[in-house]
């Protein structure tokens, strides 16, 4: 089911890509719907481009220590933005805790899915921080750029 | 009842004590620390409690500074010890703590905080959650009375629907459910509680042993009174939970000491003695702003610590030793004072100093850029607020002009403010009833400035089809509809249709933050690199000046160098604009409207739509400076020629004279508070502060004379507010644009110098820089626009490419 998920995300995403590249994104369609619902954090930018994310999904998902858990990521991008979106860990962490994101620039479509990779070194619980912004752009003023979840892997 | 109550809950008290070691537990937290196991891994326990920690201080009760720093350096300490030692800590400012239980129920006992309320206040509380088993579900309260009859009239924890405000979305009005039957069951209740609910502090336990929420308790009467609590869990608001929870009665009562508080009333004055409204930030010994933060209701917002209250109003207090901050915006001194309320002294008078008085000499203010709905703040409902307390905050900051910009997120709902005029309403509530029952014994009163700020409601073309290409403010409109239209759906996917249809009917119109989406590596001024189009700056701007549509650009805001980058290229093209300042509040910054500003030239000070009409059309004419209110180009002067006059024309090459009156205001000295401003990063919300100017650890500034873009002298200003005159002389050898600046604080709009009668085409790199920009904006922003109008948008685009190519052929310097 898993893999199903994740060949679905790795279908999508750059079809998502390619369609805002050369299609008029007024006339895209909705990304997938079934592919969304599957969203461990949906992020929103809103139309003054600023960032706020939350949780969805079912939480925790399961992980191998060592070994990175994909989570997908929705992102409702209301400002057509096409600056790349970073995420980041903020807070003190163990050593090994890593993170990564897609570094390509958003496509500007209103629905795009992205895949955060996070790795725990060891099995221990770790309370993760992530935040999410446009570079340039300021947050979210709310304080509601980040989602928190405690992780662990086996 | 109460006394009843009373004795009810001192027998249950022992039972409970006797039963589960619950007074044992609140003096000796080291013991049930034991008792959970000392497996607590320290990370996840310090990334929690430090999120508990900053929920306390964002609702306006921080933790007292040297227990925040104590936690924090244990946390560095990250190992068994640091959590017991913090468990000690926390242990102080927790009224209840939970553990759930083996068999999934919660058990709520006693913290070991004093429970103490405010009569007609709210305080806030941690609640500590003891989780063993690893539970993920919902916590919420139980509301019940202590003989576990349900609803009996007595407002429990966590019932959202009988609290006038929604902690979820730190709401200024309340949701629907909320609208509903609401005031008379507050009447009935003596206390109203709910956990504050956030993305930091969710509804749903994290799994981890131990974890913290916050808790909003409400007192509507003074002296001692009694409540009991319990808790249940649900992963989907099941009533079989909560109904397992009351019948197993594993609650806890609490007495509470309800302090009285009292209306204090407030004599606020300016400078000439006259009654105004101003901004107030009230703190106890303990740093506790007042009202809390939590749970406000307008015209007071829980994202600001301070509030406004005009001369003759009241705000409510208990009975102790309070520190009052008092402003009204940038052109004032900070005004602090120390007051002790109690029975021999109801009353705080302030009396407002300004430094400056930029209205004296001809220069009124205002914000182009505030919303009344939509961002961070008016998520949910999206609605927002009225003018009645939009004025408020204009009034407040002392801004002759606030533009309440409607916009996507509240189109609807705030499009019934809109009537094309110009007005200054009454700073009346919004929702009396709901003010009576929470807290707010506020009645609105008139002071003798109140007719200086005016509203004007206009549009932001934000969340609109063509708000890829940049959003547009659009000022002194007489009709919002766009011909044809009837949804925000409708209207067109580009800007240039817009603006000529805005400007057709008297609008004065431009760009908003400009420099969003516009960042690029270099800081330098001006500098050449091509920016992405990335985001909503001004985007399109860059193609219709050529088409003669575009008023002004935006900026004060964050960015000066990216900001400023883009007016100068457009300068350097010939292209006449303004660049104002505006706050974008709530979206950029939510510290206050006037964060950056505009003033604008006048015989006479703006009333009514004559004088918003004559501001505005100032305004259109480049009689402005714009920046940060902390310093102030009083006058200005190229050849004795004052920007938005005639050009200075010259014959042949020349030496002009430049003249100024220029005052600024930095403190006498730096503090850690001035110091942390200096060294905010470079994307920081506002990028605009003279703290930012100050020359090392003097109070001097430079003063820049920027000549087509490029700094071509200086000058040493104290800023010590007063004003001193500044003169300069300078060579022009072709016609040019002359402006004065201090970075990052003040900029004036240019005076134009021609020389033999030709145009300004001040440098082939800028009209270079702007042709190039047409054509990257085309690629990045042309898939965003509808098929039906690209042909369209490409013949305009191309008008454009013609027309700066045209300017380059005419560019005899590089």
């Amino acid at each position: 089911m898993r893999a199903a998920q994740l060949m679905a995300v790795a279908i999508l995403l750059p079809l998502v890509t390619r369609a805002a590249e050369h299609q008029h994104v007024h006339d895209l369609p909705a990304a997938d719907a079934a592919a969304a619902t599957e969203a461990m954090i949906v992020v929103t930018v809103n139309p003054e481009a600023r960032v706020s994310a939350a949780l969805a999904g079912v939480w925790p998902p399961r992980m191998a220590c060592g070994k990175p858990v994909e989570l997908p990521v929705k992102i409702l991008n209301q400002a057509f933005l096409t600056a790349r979106l970073e995420a980041r860990l903020v807070g003190q962490l163990p050593a090994g805790v890593a993170l990564e994101f897609d570094r390509r620039p958003l496509s500007g479509a209103p629905e795009e899915l992205r895949t955060l990779r996070i790795a725990l070194p060891i099995a221990a619980a770790v309370d993760l921080t992530v935040a999410f912004r446009a570079p340039a752009e300021i947050p979210d003023l709310g304080g509601r750029d980040r989602v928190h979840f405690v992780l662990r892997c086996q | 009842m109460a006394g009843e109550m009373k004795t009810n809950m001192s027998r249950r008290q022992l039972l409970s004590a006797a039963g589960v070691g619950a007074g044992l537990l609140s003096v000796c937290p080291s013991v049930l620390f034991g008792a959970e196991g000392g497996a607590i891994e320290p990370q996840p326990y310090f990334a929690a409690v430090g999120r508990a920690i900053e929920a306390l201080a964002k609702l306006g009760a921080p933790m007292a500074a040297a227990d925040a720093a104590r936690i924090a350096s244990l946390a560095r300490q990250n190992n068994r010890s640091a959590v017991e030692a913090a468990e000690q800590i926390l242990g102080r400012y927790t009224l209840l703590r939970i553990t759930i239980e083996a068999d999934g129920f919660p058990r709520t006992v006693a913290g070991a905080a004093p429970a103490i309320l405010i009569e007609q206040g709210w305080r806030i509380y941690l609640v500590r959650i003891a989780n063993p088993l690893s539970n993920r579900e919902r916590l919420s309260a139980v509301r019940e009375d202590e003989r576990g009859s349900w609803n009996s009239g007595v407002a429990g924890t966590g019932a959202a629907e009988q609290t006038p405000l929604s902690a979820h979305t730190n709401a200024q009005r309340p949701v629907l459910n909320q609208s509903l039957d609401l005031s008379p069951r507050i009447a009935q209740s003596w206390l109203t509680s709910q956990l504050y609910i956030t993305p930091s502090m969710p509804e749903a336990l994290s799994g981890f042993p131990i974890e913290y929420r916050v808790i909003q308790l409400f007192s509507r009467d003074r002296g001692q009174r009694s409540k009991y609590f319990n808790f249940g869990l649900s992963t989907s608001g099941t009533f079989k939970s909560w109904l397992g929870n009351t019948l197993s009665r594993r609650g806890v009562a609490l007495n509470f000491d309800c302090r009285p508080s009292r209306d204090v009333s407030l004599r606020v004055h300016d400078a000439d003695g006259r009654g105004c409204m101003a901004s107030l930030v009230i703190r106890d010994s303990l740093d506790r702003i007042y009202p809390l933060q939590a749970m406000r209701l307008a015209p007071d917002m829980p994202f600001q610590r301070r509030i406004y209250r005009g001369d003759g109003e009241t705000v409510r207090l208990p009975d102790a030793e309070y520190t009052v901050e008092s402003r009204r915006g940038p052109e004032y001194l900070c005004g602090v004072q120390t007051v002790r309320i109690g029975e021999q002294q109801n009353r705080i008078e302030i009396a407002l100093q300004r430094w400056i008085d930029p209205a004296a000499y001809g220069w009124y203010s205002g914000d182009p850029h505030i919303h009344a709905a939509g961002c961070a703040h008016y998520q949910t409902p999206a609605e927002g607020v009225a003018p009645e307390t939009m004025i408020r905050q204009v009034r407040g900051e002392a801004l002759y002009i606030g533009d309440v910009l409607n916009w996507g997120t509240s189109y609807y709902y705030q499009k019934q403010f809109f009537s094309g005029h110009a007005a200054s309403p009454p700073a009346g509530l919004e929702h009396p009833e709901l003010q009576t029952a929470n807290n707010a014994t506020l009645q609105p009163r008139v002071s003798a400035h109140d007719q200086e700020s005016l509203l004007r409601y206009d549009l932001e073309i934000s969340g609109f089809p063509s708000s890829h290409a940049g959003h547009l403010m659009l000022l002194r409109m007489r009709e919002q509809d766009y011909p044809g239209t009837k949804l925000v759906e409708d209207w067109p996917s580009w800007t240039l249709p817009i603006l000529k249809w805005a400007k057709a009917q008297g609008a004065v119109v431009g760009f908003a933050h400009t420099a969003s989406g516009l960042w690029v590596e270099s800081m330098n001024l001006p500098n050449y690199d091509i920016p992405p189009f990335a985001g909503v700056g001004a985007n399109e701007a860059i193609v219709d000046v050529a088409h003669g549509v575009v008023d002004f650009l935006c900026g004060g805001e964050v960015m000066p160098a990216t900001e400023l980058n883009f007016w100068y290229h457009l300068l350097n093209s010939g292209y006449r604009l303004a660049m104002l300042g505006e706050t974008d509040f709530p979206c950029i910054s939510d510290e206050r409207p006037g964060v950056g500003r505009t003033y604008v030239r006048l015989e006479h000070p703006p009333a009514g739509d004559d004088g918003y009409n004559a501001w505005i059309d100032n305004l259109q004419k480049g009689r402005l400076y714009f920046g940060d209110g902390r310093s102030h180009f009083l006058a200005f002067t190229v050849n004795e020629r004052a920007s938005g006059d005639a050009d200075v024309t010259l014959a042949a090459p020349a030496t002009i004279e430049v003249k100024a009156t220029i005052a600024a205001w930095l403190e006498p000295h730096t503090t850690p508070a001035t110091e942390a401003l200096r060294n905010e990063p470079a994307f920081a919300a506002v990028g605009w502060n003279l703290e930012k100017a100050r020359i090392g650890k003097t109070r001097e500034v430079e003063v820049e004379l920027v000549v087509n873009g490029e700094a071509v002298d200086r000058a040493v200003l104290m800023a010590d507010g007063k004003p001193q005159q500044v003169h300069f002389q300078v060579a022009i050898t072709r016609s040019s644009w002359v402006a004065l600046r201090i970075l990052p604080s003040g900029h004036t709009h240019p005076v134009f110098v021609t020389v033999d009668n030709k145009p300004v085409r001040a440098s082939r790199r800028s009209a270079q820089w702007c042709r190039s920009c047409v054509d990257k904006l085309w690629e990045v922003k042309s898939p965003f626009m509808r098929s039906s109008e690209r042909a369209a948008a490409a013949a305009a685009f191309d008008h454009a490419r013609a027309a700066y190519d045209a300017i380059i052929a005419e560019c005899d310097v590089s």
